[in-house]
């Protein structure tokens, strides 16, 4: 198993967001989470990168068989834990090109292989680019700067390409997008999934999931994840709603 | 109180003893060195007596002696000047990697290089014709010729306290804010033409474009605290163009304290890129001081790199005098330890129609403090003039430290001025992104610290000039640069 998560809780300046969340990741899937707003889907997503203002109170999650909480950020990224943001951040001064070729080569030391050379990088990140639409002149560019919704978005599809991660979570990756720039960025998930990786989608909208289509859905509602389905369930959720759930599940 | 003016007073008379034994030709401008440093001391002797009181708040070095500690006078009289002339290291040499230069070096003040000649070609005599020339003053014969190209760098040293036959009154705020005469500057001008031994004189003539950029390296280099001056006029004529880079380097472990004195007139049209590299040991003390004229439709622009040092100053100071003259600064400041800097710019546009643009920028780690005073002065007359000025601070620990004080003055209505300051720290949430994608918390800070440096480099006008700064800021970032690498004195394994 990737990524085991059991019973984990989560919370941020005292407030409990998470409140007992399992959840097992086999490489090979694509999952699925759904949720309505404020019950901590973006939340888990943070905590696994290792975003350090959620205080983990309680749970454990496992990946790769090694406990995740022995591991700081950089060490999750470079283990092969990528996370696409829902809210790229935005790095005045430093190059697309830049930044990608110190996160490689970061990961390629922890992993004990010699930096890329400047050639072989640029050829590499060519290919890379070419999988996402993205031009030169866009990679040149500070990250994010100035970027429309959709380039950064992009952007985040294009980081993954490059760093080749073994978990990918994308969180919200389709918010702000218009249709053909959905296309673009579902379009590259799905070249770049394959038996060996896994990648969970966190998103709000079965439209998503027409493009990207996942093997599990689960619905994380109050800090837990209260039903597991098929992509058949996002379908469902889209006619009758959140509550519908609510009502289901309280037996009604 | 009487040490100060003692020691003053003795070097002096070092310094022109020195110049005597140095010299074999009989025509050249000894005379004037000698008077120019006689008329300086004067000056300085013409001082209130509390500015040499090595104890009080109000003494000759620095700004408050509250504000540079240790740089008081007590710290200037224990100081010697280095040895008369020494002997320069046989394999020393400078290379900017990939870059063509032009060098003339410095060492402890003394400008090496045959006497008489023209330093750039060294087959010809120096003289201020048609072709470049950079020299000493004193090689320069004494013609009227000669005479009458440099009035304006005599005229503004014959100037002190008394010029008018009425004592100017010591730094009241009315005088320097209506433009006039600001003594402390002034008074710094003075020490270092009292104390410098020669001048170094550069000159284009009409139309000369210098294609290849010229490098002034200033070495420094004395186990034993000692105080060094040098001196330079720069002079282009009409429509002239260059590249400078001065650079100010040390021994990791001298004790020096570098005062510098940079007086350059831009004639109409010209045009002047300035570089002004400061990377010393941090028990260097370097004080710069730039005073330009800017006539019609010159240009000039200066970046100050402070790289490494345990103090500095930067005092500049830019008279935009013609229509259309036009004055970039930029300086970047890379501070850590226990490391001090102050740049004190102030831009007087008495002209019409000028343009003057400031950014300064720095890095500020450990204890570092950092400080900035910048001064625009719009003269009535000065109408549609423009100027921006803005200063930029990066704290990466809780104990850096910066002070800014921007400061506009205009006397005019039809003008375009800015001002900003900011004081900031690192974004955490572009660490924690850069940190996801596996760089280490580490190399992410070093990563953003450079390009917040990048702004200032960009503007750098030689592509090979910048591409060598910017490695010498990352080697800063990375802890690798105590002293210039190149240096053979900083790294006597290393030969050239």
């Amino acid at each position: 198993m990737l990524l085991e998560i059991k019973d984990l809780k989560a919370s941020i300046n005292g407030k409990q967001i998470l409140k007992g969340v399992n959840l097992n990741v086999n490489r090979g899937e694509i999952h699925a989470i759904m949720g309505p707003n404020g019950n901590g889907k973006s939340t888990l997503a943070s905590v696994i990168a290792g975003k350090e203002m959620f205080k983990v109170d309680g749970g454990q999650v496992r990946y790769k068989d090694k406990n995740l909480f022995d591991l700081n950020v950089e060490e999750r990224a470079c283990e092969g834990i990528f996370l696409g943001f829902q809210y790229p951040v935005e790095i005045p001064g430093v190059s697309i090109t830049s930044f990608m070729r110190a996160a490689v080569n970061e990961q390629r030391k922890y992993k004990g292989l010699d930096p890329m050379d400047a050639f072989a990088f640029m050829k590499y990140m060519e290919e890379k680019q070419a999988l996402v639409g993205m031009t030169d002149k866009l990679a040149n560019r500070s990250v994010n700067e100035g970027f429309s919704g959709g380039e950064k978005k992009k952007n985040e599809i294009f980081q993954m390409a490059m760093l080749q991660p073994e978990l990918a979570i994308l969180d919200e990756t389709d918010s702000g997008l218009d249709i053909d720039a959905l296309r673009i960025v579902a379009g590259g998930v799905n070249k770049l999934a394959n038996k060996d990786n896994a990648i969970i989608v966190i998103t709000h909208y079965q439209r998503l999931l027409d493009y990207i289509v996942p093997d599990f859905v689960h619905v994380l509602a109050d800090g837990k994840i209260v039903k597991t389905g098929t992509k058949e369930l996002a379908k469902e959720l889209e006619e009758k709603g959140y509550d519908w759930l609510k009502d289901h599940d309280s037996g009604k | 109180m009487q040490k100060v003016k003692t020691t003053i007073q003795n070097w002096v008379k070092e310094a022109g003893e020195q110049v005597c034994a140095c010299r074999d030709r009989k025509q050249g401008f000894d005379a004037e060195v000698n008077a120019l440093a006689a008329r300086a001391l004067e000056n300085i002797l013409a001082l209130p007596e509390s500015r040499f009181d090595a104890a009080g708040a109000d003494g000759l070095f620095g700004e408050k002696i509250s504000l540079w500690r240790e740089t008081g006078a007590r710290d200037f009289v224990e100081r010697r000047r280095p040895q008369a002339c020494p002997g320069l290291p046989r394999d020393f040499c400078c290379d900017i990697e990939g870059l063509d230069v032009q060098q003339v070096l410095i060492y402890n003040g003394c400008v090496a290089g045959a006497r008489g000649k023209n330093l750039l070609f060294p087959e010809q005599t120096a003289q201020l014709g048609d072709k470049p020339c950079v020299c000493r003053l004193s090689d320069l014969e004494a013609t009227p010729s000669h005479r009458a190209k440099l009035a304006p760098f005599f005229e503004a040293a014959e100037k002190g306290l008394h010029t008018e036959k009425k004592h100017v009154s010591v730094r009241s705020t009315a005088d320097f804010a209506q433009g006039g005469p600001d003594i402390g500057r002034e008074e710094q001008k003075w020490l270092n033409r009292a104390l410098s031994e020669d001048t170094l004189l550069i000159y284009l003539p009409e139309g000369c474009r210098l294609e290849k950029p010229l490098q002034i390296v200033s070495l420094n280099h004395s186990e034993k605290p000692v105080f060094v001056a040098t001196h330079c006029w720069i002079l282009l004529e009409k429509g002239a163009s260059m590249h400078l880079v001065q650079c100010t380097d040390s021994h990791p472990q001298a004790e020096v304290f570098a005062e510098g004195l940079v007086e350059m007139r831009l004639a109409a049209d010209a045009q002047l890129e300035y570089i002004r590299m400061q990377n010393v040991g941090d028990r260097c003390k370097v004080f710069h001081q730039l005073d330009a004229h800017l006539e019609r439709a010159s240009r000039l622009v200066t970046h100050f790199m402070t790289l490494n040092g345990g103090l500095t100053q930067n005092k500049v100071e830019i008279n935009l005098t013609e229509p259309e003259a036009r004055a970039d600064v930029f300086g970047l400041y890379l501070q850590d330890k226990k490391q001090q800097v102050s740049n004190d710019i102030k831009i007087n546009h008495t002209a019409p129609r000028t343009y003057s643009r400031e950014l300064f920028k720095g890095v500020l780690d450990d204890a570092a403090r950092a400080f900035f005073k910048g001064h625009v002065f719009v003269h009535p007359q000065a109408l549609q003039t423009e100027a921006y000025q803005n200063n930029r601070n990066l704290l990466v620990s809780p104990k850096a430290q910066a002070n800014a004080k921007p400061y506009l003055e205009i006397y005019a209505d039809d003008v375009q001025c800015n001002h900003g300051v900011t004081v900031g720290q690192l974004d955490e949430d572009a660490l924690f992104y850069m940190r996801c994608r596996g760089i280490p918390a580490e190399a992410a800070r070093r990563l953003l610290m450079r390009a917040y440096a990048d702004e200032i480099l960009k503007e750098v006008g030689v592509e090979a000039l910048r591409g060598w700064l910017d490695s010498l800021v990352r080697k800063r970032f990375n802890g690798q640069l105590q002293a210039c690498q190149d240096c053979v004195l900083a790294c006597p394994e290393r030969t050239c």
